[in-house]
């Protein structure tokens, strides 16, 4: 797989604090990516600066090999990188449609071509596989997952090679998440790839290739999801002292011994824990 | 990446297709003030004396001209998610500059014209960038703006209404009969508004001014420039403002420094009454237009009936308030039909 | 007696709001704040009477009117030239619909009852120019037999004028006529305001003459708002008559115009600030509406009533209570109360049988100590 956005060494202080202490990320054409850590580990800065609404203090962001500068969200999306905003960023009184197309409508000089507009939104959610009944609904009407889905496919047709998704999953009821999930698959196997802020091991380890775990502004371990657990995850995140911890038992995370959880061994326990969510796509 | 055009270029997907006419009808914002008007035209129709024949009728289409040209403004705005309580003094700061103009400084009609819609547009400016570049609500900016611009009016004029333009070019121009006795103050609400709904609506403007007051951070992550958006509405505002002070010299031939006291609250509920939302995202100009229309029957057969002026007032109000209940009933209706 | 009607404007008549709303609140705020505190302090009447507002307006409607519906009383009478009828439509349409026009109201709608005319009187809350020629144009468009205009500046309600003559619709001007109002060919009641600051110049070197005897000093001449063309004329004709007495009697008044505006406190504290200047120069305060009401409060404050004359224009509350307790020494009325029962009354003979009008000067009517009882009693019928 060839890469597609890589980042070197990136690095942001916000006066005394460092949010990113050198962070070292890429992501592979059709890949997904799973970017965990705990509040204050350096996820959100890192979004923020992989969409353009922070610079970073040094470092270097380069796509497909070609170093490039990301001053505001519109160079981002220029160069390929779109964001979907935890909160959204639908226009909840406009329709489906127009909410595809926000900011790019179709148009012969100044006049938006408005069934153009309707008949490219139906393709997309069509390739997609977003269930709508019409686009001419106003999205505030629509329910949390279809919202979420079409902030999505705003993003994809904007065309975003890499779409970076925070939190898509939360605040969202159980088939609701699974559809979005669903659409994260349907995403990569079209070939784009994606970056999923989560707090959800097991969400992201039902979608993503990789998973990588941030903590006090570093890259804390990049696990295959396919030799890793939750547990494992969940140690990174914690850290060792946590970790430590809850193997002897004073955090009442199930878990194995305290030994194991900070190797690849898969557990039997949480493994049953992710099959649940497995359960739902 | 961009989607293929040609895959199904003559259909719409079924679910797409507009819904039926009556359908869309009740969902839509104006609803309730398209009943309204209906209502209270049929009502005045058949029990006011003196109300239908053509003579009322058009002079409540010229009454209304000032309540829609500057409303086109403020629909604008609201629907930008933004409000201009200083318009009725914009207006009449601008029209004592008009009249000031002619008189005073002995400029032509059009100079004078070009000078107060740009005046205007320039207040309007000034507006919008102190509102979006140093965040402070609009309500607020606005509010000292109209305290300041009246008195900018009353020191003008040291209170006193100023002579206008005397020539009868002009005056036929904005308060002549286009045709019969069809105004043509009219004309130029019908012309504006018809402009400046078709940019709301159809344009790329138009999309950004909905997006922005809908969602401006939505709006700003898409890319449009939402301070840039709210800074033209309150220009725009403000030029209609000017070309309202242009038409009102005209017509009258004079220009009172306390003309548009007051006149913010019947520009405001005629874009409420039309569909708008305080909020934002909301509103269209048939609405704005219809809002006005209404404002205008009740004035006028009021008056026809032989009502005490005062029931006027309490009818503006009972009307600003059965809009907003009937669209919050329309909206949630509108929610349930899907 | 001849008559200079000079252009007038709506703020002479913002000021008689202020007058007259003093009268209900006791106090001199600004108009609208007064009036605003009412509304908010009645808001759940308001509410009630919302509710009521359709039943009631269309009750009203067919029961004051033989009009709606049936048609008979209101068609064309102007032409219609037998007998006095009744059921006649006469509309009064003022600038701005304030609590001066009380006794206004009251006079046309006297006189109406008496003709069994079907009266209507009708103004904007807050003046606005185009509302004002708006509801004028409705009211023609009514098709009343005749129209009771205010007529605030010299060209802005010519058109609706015009077309209210050309309609057959009898017309005549009350309270304010602006320039020219003669080349409309109508007539007009209300005050002479130069002649009337003449009067009220006169009263003020009485009372100077009476409280301290002196023959000189500064006269000063209180101004509640800039640019008033009413106010102005008023104080040019107290100057007028400062200039007249002078010359008469060898005394060296003179006059200086100080603004106070219309709170009281700000006003208040002018007038302190001028005195303070120069405390011996004043010889007298005369106001051409109602500053001689803080002028009154003041001097009650530094205990200096008595030493100063102090007067002013129109029959407020504070004024007359300030006339009764000494810290006034006259006020100048208007008469109100002719400018609507003398306005219809000339409008009746225009109707039927088709008399012309001549203009009604409603007088500088002199109130001070010898008369207060009378006049208050008189005011307070229409409290």
């Amino acid at each position: 797989m060839t890469t597609l956005l890589e980042v070197k060494d990136v690095r942001k202080r916000y006066g005394g604090v460092s949010a990113l202490r050198g962070v070292d990320l890429s992501v592979a054409a059709g890949e997904v990516i799973g970017l965990m850590g705990d509040n204050g580990a350096g996820k959100t800065t890192l979004m923020k600066v992989l969409c353009g609404a922070v610079r970073p203090d040094s470092g270097t962001i380069s796509m497909q090999g070609e170093p490039i500068t990301l001053r505001s969200p519109r160079d981002a999306t220029a160069h390929g990188i779109a964001v979907v905003y935890q909160d959204l960023a639908l226009v909840d009184q406009r329709d489906v449609a127009t909410n595809v197309f926000l900011g790019r409508e179709p148009r012969r000089s100044f006049v938006v071509d408005r069934r153009r507009m309707r008949r490219e939104a139906r393709q997309v959610l069509d390739e997609l596989g977003i269930r709508i009944s019409s686009v001419r609904l106003p999205v505030g009407g629509l329910s949390g997952g279809q919202r979420q889905c079409i902030a999505i496919a705003r993003a994809v047709h904007q065309g975003g090679k890499v779409v970076l998704l925070d939190e898509p999953t939360a605040a969202l009821g159980p088939e609701q998440q699974a559809n979005v999930l669903r659409l994260i698959r349907n995403l990569k196997d079209r070939g784009t790839s994606v970056v999923v802020v989560s707090h959800n091991v097991d969400h992201v380890l039902a979608v993503a290739d990789r998973v990588v775990v941030m903590r006090a502004g570093e890259v804390q371990g990049i696990r295959d999801v396919h030799n890793t657990t939750a547990t494992d995850i969940v140690g990174l995140i914690l850290g060792d002292a946590a970790a430590d911890a809850i193997a002897s038992g004073d955090i009442g995370l199930p878990g194995p011994q305290a030994s194991e959880t900070t190797n690849a061994a898969a557990t039997p326990r949480v493994a049953t824990q992710s099959t649940a969510a497995r359960s739902l796509l | 990446m961009t989607t293929t055009p040609g895959m199904s270029l003559d259909t719409e997907f079924d679910g797409d297709r507009a819904q039926g006419r009556w359908r869309r009808l009740i969902g839509a914002h104006e609803f309730g003030v398209l009943v309204a008007t209906a209502a209270i035209f049929a009502f005045c129709a058949l029990f006011v004396n003196h109300f239908l024949t053509s003579e009322n009728l058009l002079s409540v289409a010229q009454q209304i001209a000032f309540i829609g040209i500057i409303g086109a403004g403020m629909t604008m705005l609201m629907v930008a998610g933004e409000i201009d309580l200083s318009v009725g003094s914009q207006y009449g700061l601008l029209s004592v500059l008009m009249a000031y103009s002619v008189t005073q400084w002995q400029l032509p009609v059009a100079l004078a014209a070009v000078l107060v819609i740009g005046l205007g547009a320039l207040i309007g400016m000034i507006q919008g960038l102190i509102t979006t570049l140093f965040k402070v609500p609009s309500f607020v900016v606005t509010l000292a703006g109209l305290a300041i611009l009246r008195g900018a009016a009353l020191l003008i004029t040291a209170g006193q209404p100023l002579q206008g333009s005397t020539s009868p070019g002009y005056h036929s121009l904005v308060g002549g009969n286009a045709v019969g006795s069809l105004a043509a103050q009219t004309l130029w609400m019908a012309a504006i508004m018809f402009g400046l709904g078709w940019v709301l609506s159809r344009t790329k403007f138009g999309f950004d001014v909905y997006a922005t007051g809908g969602n401006a951070k939505a709006a700003l992550n898409a890319g449009i420039r939402t301070a840039r958006v709210k800074v033209i509405c309150f220009a725009l505002t403000g030029a209609l403002c000017g070309l309202a002070g242009f038409i009102l010299v005209g017509w009258l031939g004079s220009a009172n420094p306390l003309t548009g006291n007051g006149f913010e609250l019947s520009v405001i509920a005629a874009v409420v009454v039309g569909g708008a939302s305080l909020t934002g995202g909301v509103g269209t100009m048939a609405g704005t237009l219809l809002g006005a229309l209404v404002a205008g029957l009740i004035a006028n057969a009021l008056v026809l009936m032989g009502v005490d002026g005062n029931w006027q007032q309490v009818a503006t109000g009972v009307l600003i308030l059965a809009a907003v209940l009937t669209n919050r009933l329309v909206a949630t209706r509108q929610a349930a039909l899907h | 007696m001849s008559r200079i009607f000079r252009s007038t404007d709506q703020t002479a008549a913002a000021a008689d709001q202020i007058n007259a709303e003093n009268d209900r609140t006791g106090r001199p705020a600004s108009s609208s704040i007064s009036r605003r505190a009412a509304l908010g302090g009645s808001l759940t009447i308001a509410a009630a009477a919302a509710l009521t507002a359709c039943g009631k307006s269309d009750s009203k409607a067919s029961a004051s009117a033989p009009a709606p519906g049936s048609g008979s009383g209101s068609a064309s009478p102007a032409g219609a030239a037998s007998g006095f009828e009744a059921g006649n439509k006469v509309i009064f349409v003022v600038h701005e619909k304030n609590a001066f026009f009380t006794p206004v109201q009251k006079g046309f709608e006297a006189f109406g009852a008496a003709m069994g005319w079907q009266t209507q009187f009708i103004g904007p809350a807050s003046f606005d120019q185009s509302t004002v020629v708006n509801m004028m144009q409705n009211a023609v468009n009514a098709k009343p037999a005749g129209l009771i205009l205010t007529r605030i500046d010299t060209t802005s309600y010519d058109g609706v004028i015009k077309a209210a003559k050309a309609a057959g619709i009898q017309v005549i001007l009350s309270n304010v006529a602006s320039a020219d109002y003669q080349k409309l060919d109508v007539a007009f009641v209300g005050q002479d305001f130069i002649p009337a600051g003449v009067v009220a110049g006169q009263q003020l070197i009485k009372a100077v003459l009476k409280h301290s005897g002196r023959k000189d000093g500064v006269i000063i001449i209180g101004k509640i708002q800039a640019g008033n063309s009413a106010l102005e004329q008023r104080g040019q004709g107290i100057a007028q008559a400062v200039t007249d007495y002078n010359k008469a009697n060898g005394t060296t008044y003179t006059t200086e115009d100080l603004l106070v505006g219309t709170d009281e406190a700000a006003a208040v504290s002018k007038i302190d600030g001028r005195y303070s200047r120069s405390p011996g120069s004043i010889a007298g305060w005369a106001g051409t509406a109602f500053e001689c009401q803080f002028v009154s409060t003041w001097a009650k404050s530094k205990n200096l009533v008595g030493k100063f004359g102090n007067g002013g224009f129109d029959l407020t509350s504070p004024v007359l209570a300030g006339i009764a307790d000494g810290s006034i020494d006259y006020t100048i009325g208007q008469n109100p109360w002719a400018q609507g029962w003398v306005a219809s009354a000339l409008l009746a003979q225009q109707i039927n049988p088709g008399y012309p009008s001549f203009s009604y000067d409603t007088g500088a009517e002199v109130v001070d100590s010898t008369n207060i009882k009378t006049v208050k009693t008189r005011e307070a019928k229409f409290a």
